[in-house]
């Protein structure tokens, strides 16, 4: 019994993490319609930049903050510069992330070296704690945590602001927005950098319980492209319900048929694709 | 099979539904094969939606559509086109990257339904490439078919755009709006191109350009929020105060 | 004949006479090194089949590469013969072809996009899990050439043979009313739609089509390496396929082979230098996707036609096989770019709610 609550914590906890990433992917994806295929990148030099300031300064906040703005200047100078000039053709946007992807892999790759390292987490985040005879590490409760917050905080954005309503209306109809005369460009540059810094912090956070090293970007950016397949592009509530039903698939699949880990991930993320291009919760496109 | 029926063309209650707005409502008409049909109407009638309904663009909320008196109201576009429906679009729609006579190949080649030749090059020496070069002809675009579409005029795109639903000789002809964002010129040329189409061909267009409309067709419907306001000739429609009325409003 | 003409059969007859000497020229390095851009170029002109020609660019063509590889090795291992391996490849390839395309025929752009990723990765974890198979993460071995092909240059000149064969056939193929139809689907799918065509059989029977010369290429590459690993389904392989068509050339016929040329002869002379090979890949990437989008054979048949008096009429000439863009010879426009796809399974075309 506890061996199965203790699975179910990690795959809600291992969720919370890909619910940062898949949030700042789907609304990417639902108002600007890229997939940014360097998230995962995004998301690798997060958590190196944490690791390093970590390591020079021992403050753990720190390194989110600093991999949270690091990243964002990424983002902003990816938007701004780079995606800006192909704005609108899918299929060079794609490419595009897909290129940077694999420069960032590599630069991480000359910088921090391949081994495979680990964020150090202050001690009231460390260690477990215990109820009754359930042990529980404490960091990945706090991962879960924060995910709801962040998430509540998105939802505030989303619902009860004016920026929030502007993307809201953008990801339903991006032309008439634009006629509405709101700078259009703006607010594109403004979602991706949200999307990118979320990546980034995620990084560091992720460092913390699972480990950084090379290849962890895809892995990581796979996980996430499926949670917004199915949970729906463009849709908040949709990421959390996806990261929920990946993550515990992901922990359970895993340990049940490690064989076919890979097959229980992308086979329902291709039959969504082919049945309910929306996802769950998206709005027919 | 094909209908056969001398109804080219049967709406029966077509009502189309979007959330709250009620798109077309409840149009009920036969047009009779070789009628010569005009829908008018001011911006929002519903004129462009009931043709992508007609055509199969677009599935109605309710209703019934019946081309050559076949129900083909659940019928994919492709299908009603291979039984013999062709369309125009308002905003052109032809292969932008393909020159002119690749643009019509593609149209004649979709009656050829030949086996061998489906994967055989394309020649445009052969019966093929007459049929292209005798499209191309009537609609006046001869001298430019190995122009890429892309380099065309507004006018010649609107000729190709013509061209295209000719090519596969069809028996209902919907044209929406073909003389849009057209000069005096280039209108007359139209004019004079859809007047030539052959008498057994069932024509149905949308047009904002009254004077053309009324010139070219036998019947005019004119629509107003979705719904027939009045059909008849042309003369009555003309004459017509609810008509004049719908137009006058919308000034 | 036009002088356009006349030189791209110059251009196809110096191209052949340059690969068929090159065993005499080069070292048995840049032999073989050639012999895998060779491959690499068919595969990546199989991935140009629906990528330039019909829009649709998959993202996991190299899940059908490897399969068809896998398919060859699993047979050598058991011991049959050759006719039986190459037969297991190309049925396999077509097998998993077949699934890849019902599954990917009814989405466009990005959709499509994203299920051929998610096939790719299918595969790839296959490969890596069913060890009983496919020999799990260490791959397979055991897979021996022909006799009369052992010999690296006997090999690259079957490879050269199988180029050339598999390049006509993709020749006769897009210049047909089929390949025709696959062009227009490209530039609007709803047009194609009102004109009578069945487009989703069509994206069924051109992921067929292209599914077919990746398989080609698959068993090609498992003779070569002799030797099979789930690398082969990568995802990178299938994105480095397209950096090659665009580089080269999208919606060309030698555009991809040129491409493959480029990169392998770049991505093995560069390793030697350096460690970065990725990130000079991945900058050419996004350089090329900037500013270069035509590709080179684009660029040169642009060149050709605005510096070259006389060429911007149109003949009845059909295109010469090498070096051209299918259009044809008269055209002075340059191949589609390839940012032509319809933005989501809404397509392009008439927009709804437009007045009337």
């Amino acid at each position: 019994m506890n061996a199965v609550l203790t699975q179910m914590l990690n795959g809600i906890s291992f969720g919370a993490l890909l619910f940062f990433l898949a949030s700042g992917l789907t609304l990417i994806f639902g108002l600007m319609r890229i997939v940014n295929l360097a998230h995962g990148g995004f998301y690798l030099t997060g958590g190196y930049v944490g690791l390093t300031v970590v390591t020079l300064t021992g403050n753990f906040w720190l390194a989110i903050l600093a991999a949270a703005v690091a990243i964002a200047a990424m983002g902003a100078a990816t938007e701004r510069l780079l995606l800006r000039r192909i704005r609108g053709q899918v299929m060079a946007e794609v490419l595009l992330t897909v290129g940077l992807a694999t420069i960032i892999g590599d630069m991480c790759l000359a910088v921090w070296g391949g081994d495979p390292r680990s964020v150090p987490t202050p001690a009231y985040l460390s260690g477990s704690i215990q109820i009754g005879s359930f042990v529980y590490p404490r960091f990945r409760l706090f991962v879960t945590v924060l995910a709801v917050a962040v998430g509540a905080g998105l939802h505030y954005l989303s619902q009860h602001t004016r920026i929030g309503t502007i993307v809201r209306a953008g990801v339903d109809d991006r032309e008439t927005v634009a006629a509405l005369g709101i700078d259009i460009n703006r607010v594109f540059t403004g979602v991706f950098i949200l999307g990118a810094l979320l990546a980034g912090a995620a990084g560091v956070i992720g460092g913390a319980f699972l480990s950084l090293s090379p290849g962890a970007d895809i892995d990581i950016l796979l996980l996430s492209l499926v949670v917004v397949i199915i949970g729906g592009l463009g849709s908040l509530p949709g990421a959390a319900l996806g990261s929920l039903v990946v993550g515990l698939v992901d922990v359970f699949g895993i340990s049940q048929l490690p064989a076919l880990a890979s097959f229980i991930l992308f086979a329902p993320m291709a039959l969504v694709l082919i049945i309910r291009p929306s996802g769950l919760l998206g709005r027919r496109a | 099979m094909s209908g056969t029926a001398p109804e080219a063309l049967t709406l029966d209650g077509v009502t189309m539904r979007f959330g709250g707005i009620l798109a077309v409502r409840d149009v009920t008409a036969t047009v009779n094969a070789g009628q010569r049909w005009a829908v008018i109407g001011p911006n929002g009638a519903g004129k462009t939606t009931l043709f992508r309904i007609i055509a199969g663009e677009q599935t109605p909320t309710r209703g019934r559509i019946a081309l050559f008196g076949r129900d083909v109201t659940r019928q994919s576009a492709s299908r009603r086109a291979r039984d013999g429906l062709g369309r125009t679009y308002q905003v052109t729609n032809v292969f932008l990257g393909l020159t002119v006579r690749e643009n019509v190949a593609i149209a004649v080649n979709a009656r050829r339904r030949g086996r061998l030749r489906t994967w055989w090059p394309v020649r445009y020496s052969g019966p093929v490439g007459e049929e292209v070069d005798h499209t191309l002809d009537r609609v006046g675009l001869l001298r430019r078919r190995t122009a890429p579409a892309r380099e065309l005029s507004h006018g010649e795109q609107r000729q190709l755009e013509l061209a295209l639903a000719l090519a596969g000789s069809p028996r209902l002809l919907l044209l929406d709006e073909p003389a849009a964002g057209l000069s005096a010129a280039e209108r007359a040329m139209m004019r004079t191109l859809i007047d030539s189409l052959p008498r057994d061909t069932t024509l149905v267009l949308i047009e904002h350009d009254m004077t053309l409309a009324l010139d070219l067709v036998d019947t005019v419907m004119c629509m107003d929020n979705g719904a027939p306001i009045a059909t008849g000739t042309p003369d009555e429609i003309r004459d017509n105060e609810q008509v004049q009325a719908v137009y006058l409003k919308s000034d | 004949m036009t002088l356009t003409t006349a030189a791209k059969l110059l251009a196809l007859v110096s191209a052949i006479a340059c690969a068929v000497a090159l065993p005499y020229v080069v070292g048995s390095f840049l032999l073989s090194t050639a012999t895998l851009a060779i491959i690499y170029g068919l595969f990546a002109m199989s991935v140009n089949i629906m990528a330039g020609y019909g829009g649709l660019v998959s993202l996991g063509q190299a899940g059908i590469m490897a399969s068809s590889a896998y398919g060859v090795a699993y047979v050598a291992t058991r011991n049959h013969g050759y006719v039986a391996q190459v037969g297991a490849g190309m049925i396999c390839a077509i097998a998993v072809s077949v699934v890849f395309a019902v599954m990917a025929m009814r989405t466009s752009g990005v959709y499509f996009l994203m299920v051929t990723l998610a096939q790719g990765m299918i595969v790839f974890g296959l490969a890596m899990s069913l060890a009983p198979i496919t020999g799990g993460e260490n791959g397979l071995t055991g897979v021996y050439r022909p006799p009369a092909v052992t010999q690296d240059w006997q090999f690259y000149y079957l490879c050269v043979g199988v180029l050339l064969v598999c390049a006509a056939a993709i020749w006769v193929f897009i210049t047909s009313p089929f390949g025709l139809a696959l062009r227009g689907l490209r530039e609007s799918e709803s047009r194609l739609r009102m004109l009578g065509y069945n487009t989703t059989l069509h994206k069924f029977f051109g992921f067929l089509v292209s599914g077919f010369f990746a398989g080609v290429a698959g068993v090609l590459f498992a003779y070569n390496n002799q030797y099979v690993s789930p690398s082969v389904a990568e995802f990178a392989v299938s994105a480095q396929a397209v950096l090659m068509i665009i580089l080269g050339g999208i919606a060309t016929l030698s555009g991809p082979l040129i491409g493959a040329v480029i990169i392998v002869l770049a991505q093995n002379w560069l390793s030697i230098h350096t460690d970065r090979w990725p990130t000079i890949e991945g900058l050419v990437f996004v350089v090329v996707v900037l500013f270069a989008r035509e590709g080179l054979v684009g660029a040169v048949s642009r060149a050709w036609h605005r510096y070259v008096p006389g060429q911007a009429t149109g003949t009845q000439a059909p295109p010469a096989a090498a070096g051209e863009p299918a259009e044809g010879p008269d055209q002075a426009g340059e191949p589609p770019p390839a940012d032509r796809l319809p933005a989501g399974p809404g397509g392009s075309g008439v927009p709804r709610g437009l007045s009337s």
